[in-house]
């Protein structure tokens, strides 16, 4: 993907800037409008929160579709998933700002069936029924009980007002503005793809374009390379793509990984090229550095996603098993080869047969393997605990008749 | 078990064991009103010991522990690279110890029944009983002490527990300045008795605290030291006068009549402020080779005397009264202890102590029975609310005219021939070479002395008990047995112990006389025992000039005694305000320390003031933030959900 | 394509909301659903882990933080309940004894008349059924 190609991307490279507009919209948007809806002595018209609250919810959804460098198309998976998480936010929004400790138990269980729907989107269905179950069918109606024993003249003095409404509303959207900044740091890769895809463009062609082509004069000689403006740009972008790899990588320094080589080649070849000046005669090095920046980023950029591997054999996002390693033609000149070298891992591709087809049904035994295998303790002792609660609740709440006034 | 040694430590030991048990009491709430029993079985059984082991003192003495030639034990030692200074615990009973321990287990066991009936219902009932048993545990120990030092920690004790004793009634402001005041004022000559004893200790080589080892080296050490051992001298007496109440240091007495009356009557008359009598008795072969240091304490003992006999002679209270009549009989017995030297010490010694004996029984007699007015009287205890009451408390008139007639010194009673055997002595020291006509001179003054103690004894029992009845608001007059019995027991002894011990058998001259500091003393000098007629006959009629002016000026109506005050108003007021001793002290004494103290707490204050600015500082930033802590449990939460973003959001955002 | 970063991003949201929700209401109950909110958001961000890697123990987490979550219901609700038998209110601002000695207790600044408009509907409490006087029968 060129960069002219998309200018709303440009717009949301997050390499140079932390900060903005797919963050900035439903941050501020949303404190705005909580800030504005939060119970509070002063009466507000509901007009001013709705439409904040709108545009928080309508900036939530840009960045979900523009801010993390994922193109989501229009598929059933997509639609679903924007319900689910747009039902959960607004129920979420609704339950803190509801005065009325009922309904904000009501709208809580909204949050809980869309989180359930979300589950199910996650392959979970377990989860699902058993989130529906203990909180929307439990929890919830229990504390419907006590709020209606406890609250018999509609919402009270306290439920009208809130503790510091500004500073908390402040608190939790920077603390908000930080997690997603974080997400887009972690997953938004176009600038990566952009420095990959122009290197792939540079090393396929017969000779250097000319925006990139160093016009030497004469007198020139004893001076330093001058790199043309485009030239330096892609130079710059792709030490910047280097570093944002570097930045929060899975296991830095894995030698199984091979990520320490593939940064060391990337850095060599963006450094080659630096001192290189950008000329038809040496193309053949050109080629050769592009080739290496195209190959160390895009292979990077799989680890992070985790399309790579880790310690022979592992799952990947689909479930496949692969072997990393292949001895090759000769078994023996692979055991003289370096480690690093023999554990060069293959480059993995999602197997189409098996997409998705087995997760749903098999999801429920896997997990109940899973909990009486690897976490039985934790399963006894988490039932232990249930116990423990039980009598602690009873001895708390029961020990003493309520007596009449 | 039952050997005389054993005996010995019991005598000190049960009344402290008496104590504790006093002490268990307290602690259970039944038990409290039962307080009195182990205090009382305590002090029986402890005056059954001394009884016995007195029995066994013959031509050797008692010892505790038996065998002297073994090890003694030890109460603590310091060593020094060149000294090593070694308290050893060890009690000895000759004959002066053996006539102490009688009258103070006797006395104290009577005193103690008494007290049941006079402190019923009181608060603190079981404090009283264990700082009495405590009081004679202390008092035994410091008679039985065989060296100084522990005699000290005995000393110490009394007065501990005169100081708690005097202060019973803690929550009454007079009761505790005087409980202050007596404890203050005996520091002083307690202080000056350490250092006599360490320089004392020092001379003799500084070996051994022992008296007979510090005795044996008397005359070297006066050879050797011809001034610091009459310095060591007076600073033992200096002790001596702090304890016993005598001039200048006599004034913590009459405001110790504050605590209760049997304390007075065991603590404040028999027994604890005869303590310096028996000091100087015990250290009679140090004093009598100091004559000027004889002279010395003569002089105090007559002035003390004289003094207090004036003070006595006007004071409405009669507990005051009683307490001056006290000092005034032992400035008789420090009189007596000075003509020891110029007169065979054993006579002069034996004269003392016989009054300091009969004394102990005439006065704590008096002192009861002023304590069963009183418990009659609603506490009430001034003369002139009260008058005729011979009738309504019988048996306490009886045991007062006991007393009273025998502090008069009315012939044939026991007070008659202790006082007869001081003005003897007096009168022979005068016959001396060296200080011969000071000695006259006293014995003037003791002869006028005993003259106004008949006066003011028998002025407080007409106005008691003679005249028209009159009681105060609240009082309903009863006599309990409790209260009686001891009552008539000692007032027996006041009548009789005089005549049977002395006059005509010589027993108890004979039987003190073998103590062994006193045959040191007397260096073969033998005193002769005859009855001085001339001068019997003189005391005993100056005995009966003063009751008959007594009985002339207040068994009817006062109006003559009101006319001689008006007529001599200036010495009357001065006898009546206690000669001014107290203000005069305040001014010189209590007033310059008072101002040392205002300048110590000025400079305090400035020091305290400024560390108080210091720790301002901390305060002043703490109520800054203070605020912050609200109780608010959302506050909290916002507070560390803030830190939470403030970090993070640098981090991420801000950090890069 | 819907990946990790889009529900991770929607969990930190419901996250953030909880928290804001527990920092600000001042209902007992609504505090515990803002919290149970949070924990709504963490259980997403669990089970797209546990859809991204491939393996069960991030749904087996979820599982245990509902456990975690219903214990922790049964406890606040009976403190709930004997706290309101105290001070017959859910106001959590109520109880500020902890604060420091001397520092004024905070209150608001000036009481709100409610009108019940809105009431909730009433239970009758249940208990001990009251006595009935016995009726004499005239026959």
């Amino acid at each position: 993907m060129r960069p002219s190609e998309a200018p709303l991307i440009l717009l949301a490279d997050t390499t140079d800037n932390a900060l903005n507009w797919t963050v900035l919209t439903p941050v501020v948007a949303g404190a705005l409008a909580i800030w504005y809806l939060l119970p509070s002595p002063q009466k507000r018209p509901l007009f001013g929160g709705a439409i904040a609250g709108v545009v928080a919810l309508a900036g939530l959804a840009g960045f979900l579709l523009q801010g993390l460098g994922q193109t989501v198309p229009a598929t059933v998976e997509a639609i679903l998933f924007f319900g689910f998480a747009g039902t959960a936010v607004l129920f979420a929004a609704l339950m803190i700002t509801n005065p009325n400790p009922g309904r904000s138990a009501l709208c809580f269980a909204m949050v809980v069936l869309s989180t359930c729907g979300l589950f199910l989107l996650l392959a979970a269905p377990f989860l699902m029924a058993a989130t529906i179950i203990i909180y929307a069918g439990a929890i919830i109606v229990t504390f419907l009980f006590v709020i209606m024993l406890s609250h018999q003249n509609g919402p009270s003095n306290a439920d009208l007002r809130s503790r510091e409404p500004v500073l908390a509303v402040g608190t939790g959207f920077v603390l908000l503005a930080t997690l997603l900044v974080g997400l887009q740091r972690v997953y938004d890769n176009r600038s990566v793809e952009s420095v990959i895809s122009e290197s792939i463009q540079l090393a396929a062609s017969e000779k250097v374009d000319s925006e990139y082509l160093t016009v030497r004069k004469d007198g020139d000689m004893g001076k330093p390379v001058e790199l043309t403006p485009r030239a330096k740009s892609f130079v710059s972008r792709s030490k910047a793509a280097l570093a944002r790899m570097k930045l929060a990588a899975p296991e830095p320094g894995d030698k199984a990984l091979g990520w320490d080589i593939r940064v060391r080649a990337a850095e060599n070849a963006i450094a080659d090229l630096e001192r290189t000046p950008f000329k038809d005669s040496d193309m053949d090095a050109i080629r050769d550095d592009t080739m290496t920046i195209a190959a160390s980023l895009t292979y990077l950029k799989r680890i992070r996603e985790g399309g790579i591997p880790h310690e022979g054999v592992t799952l990947s996002p689909y479930g496949q098993v692969r072997q990393i390693t292949k001895p090759g033609d000769n078994p023996e000149s692979f055991a003289e080869q370096p480690p690093e070298a023999r554990s060069t891992p293959v480059l993995l591709e999602p197997d189409p047969d098996l997409k998705m087809k087995k997760m749903p049904s098999a999801n429920i035994a896997a997990l109940g393997r899973v909990l009486f295998t690897d976490h039985l303790l934790a399963v006894e002792l988490a039932g232990t605990l249930l116990l423990v609660a039980t009598v602690g609740a009873i001895v708390i709440a029961g020990g003493r008749r309520e007596h009449p006034r | 078990m039952f050997e005389p040694s054993n005996l010995l430590l019991a005598v000190p030991a049960l009344p402290l064991l008496g104590a504790l048990l006093c002490v268990a009491f307290g602690s259970v709430k039944e038990l409290r009103k039962w307080a009195h029993v182990p205090a009382v079985l305590c002090a029986a059984l402890s005056c059954a010991a001394a009884l016995t082991v007195v029995s066994n003192i013959g031509e050797a003495d008692v010892h505790f522990p038996q065998d002297r030639t073994g090890e003694p034990i030890s109460w603590f030692s310091v060593a020094t690279a060149t000294t090593k200074l070694s308290a050893d615990f060890g009690l000895e009973a000759d004959q002066l110890s053996g006539i102490m321990l009688i009258g103070i287990t006797f006395i104290g066991t009577w005193i103690v029944v008494f007290s049941i009936g006079y402190m019923h219902g009181s608060p603190g009932y079981p404090r009283f009983f264990a700082a009495v048993s405590l009081f004679l545990a202390s008092m035994t120990l410091l008679v039985l002490a065989d060296n100084f030092l522990l005699m000290f920690a005995g000393w110490e004790g009394v007065g501990l527990c005169s100081y708690l004793l005097v202060g019973y009634w803690h929550d009454k402001p007079s009761a505790a300045a005087a409980a202050r005041k007596a404890f203050l004022v005996t520091r002083l000559g307690d202080v000056g008795l350490l250092l006599g004893s360490f320089l004392l200790w020092q001379m003799a080589g500084r070996n051994s605290f022992n008296y007979q080892f510090i005795f044996e080296k008397a005359a070297e050490m006066v050879n050797a030291h011809p001034y610091l051992f009459p310095a060591a001298c007076l600073l033992v007496f200096s002790g001596a006068v702090g304890k016993s109440a005598q001039f200048p240091l006599y004034v913590w007495l009459p405001d110790a009549m504050e605590g209760p009356t049997p304390v007075s009557a065991l603590i404040h008359a028999a027994t604890m402020v005869t303590a310096g009598v028996y000091l100087l008795a015990r250290c009679a072969a140090l004093f009598t080779l100091c004559p000027a240091v004889q002279a010395t304490v003569a002089v105090i003992g007559a002035f003390t005397a004289i003094l207090a006999a004036y003070i006595a002679l006007t004071q409405n209270d009669l507990k005051r009264v009683l307490a001056y009549s006290t000092v005034s009989q032992l400035g008789f017995m420090f009189l007596a202890l000075g003509c020891a030297g110029p007169v065979v010490p054993s006579f002069a010694v034996t004269a003392a102590v016989f009054h300091l004996f009969t004394h102990a029984f005439f006065k704590a007699v008096l002192f009861l029975s002023a304590g069963s007015v009183m418990h009659a009287m609603h506490d009430e205890i001034d003369m002139r609310l009260f008058s005729g009451l011979r009738k309504k408390l019988p048996v306490t008139h009886l045991a007062f005219l006991c007393g009273a007639a025998a502090l008069a010194g009315l012939p044939l009673l026991s007070g008659f021939w202790s006082k007869d055997m001081i003005l003897e002595s007096a009168l022979e020291a005068g016959e001396s070479k060296r200080f011969g006509t000071l000695y006259y001179l006293l014995f003037g003054v003791a002869i006028t002395t005993a003259a106004m103690t008949a006066f003011y004894t028998f002025r407080a029992y007409f106005r008691t008990f003679w005249g028209p009845l009159k009681m105060p608001e609240g009082a309903h007059p009863h006599e309990t047995w409790v209260m009686n019995i001891p009552l008539l027991v000692l007032a027996i002894g006041a009548l009789a112990v005089g005549i049977v011990a002395e006059p005509f058998t010589h027993w108890f001259s004979h039987f003190l006389g073998h103590a062994k500091t006193l045959v040191q003393a007397d260096a073969g000098r033998v005193a002769e025992h005859h009855l001085n007629w001339p001068l019997m006959i003189g005391s005993g009629a100056v005995a009966l000039l003063g009751i008959g002016v007594a009985w002339a000026m207040y068994a009817g109506n006062s109006q003559s005694a009101d006319n001689l005050a008006k007529n001599l108003k200036t010495p009357y007021y001065a006898s009546l305000n206690k000669l001014y001793v107290d203000e005069i002290y305040n001014v010189l004494i209590v007033q310059p320390f008072l101002m040392i103290a205002g300048f110590c707490k000025l400079c305090e204050a400035i020091v305290y003031d400024l560390v108080r600015l210091v720790a301002m500082v901390p305060r002043f930033l703490a109520d800054l933030i203070r605020p912050l802590q609200n109780g608010l449990v959302q506050f909290y939460a916002l507070s560390m959900a803030m830190g939470l973003a403030a970090i993070v959001g640098y981090l991420v955002l801000v950090a890069k | 394509m819907i990946t990790i970063s889009h529900y991770l991003a929607v969990g930190a949201v419901l996250f953030t909301l909880g928290l804001i929700g527990f920092l600000t209401r001042r209902n007992l109950i609504v505090m515990f659903l803002s919290a149970e909110m949070m924990l709504q958001g963490v259980a997403i961000n669990f089970v797209a882990f546990s859809r991204h890697h491939g393996n069960m123990h991030g749904q087996v987490f979820t599982l245990f933080i509902i456990a975690v979550a219903a214990c922790e219901a049964g406890i606040a609700l009976a403190l709930f309940l004997s706290l309101y038998r105290k001070k017959r209110t859910l106001d959590v601002s109520v109880w500020q004894d902890l604060r420091e000695a001397g520092i004024d207790e905070t209150t608001d600044a000036q009481p709100l008349t409610t009108t019940p408009e809105d009431a909730d509907p009433i239970l009758t409490k249940a208990g001990i059924a009251p006595k009935r006087p016995l009726e004499e029968t005239n026959v």
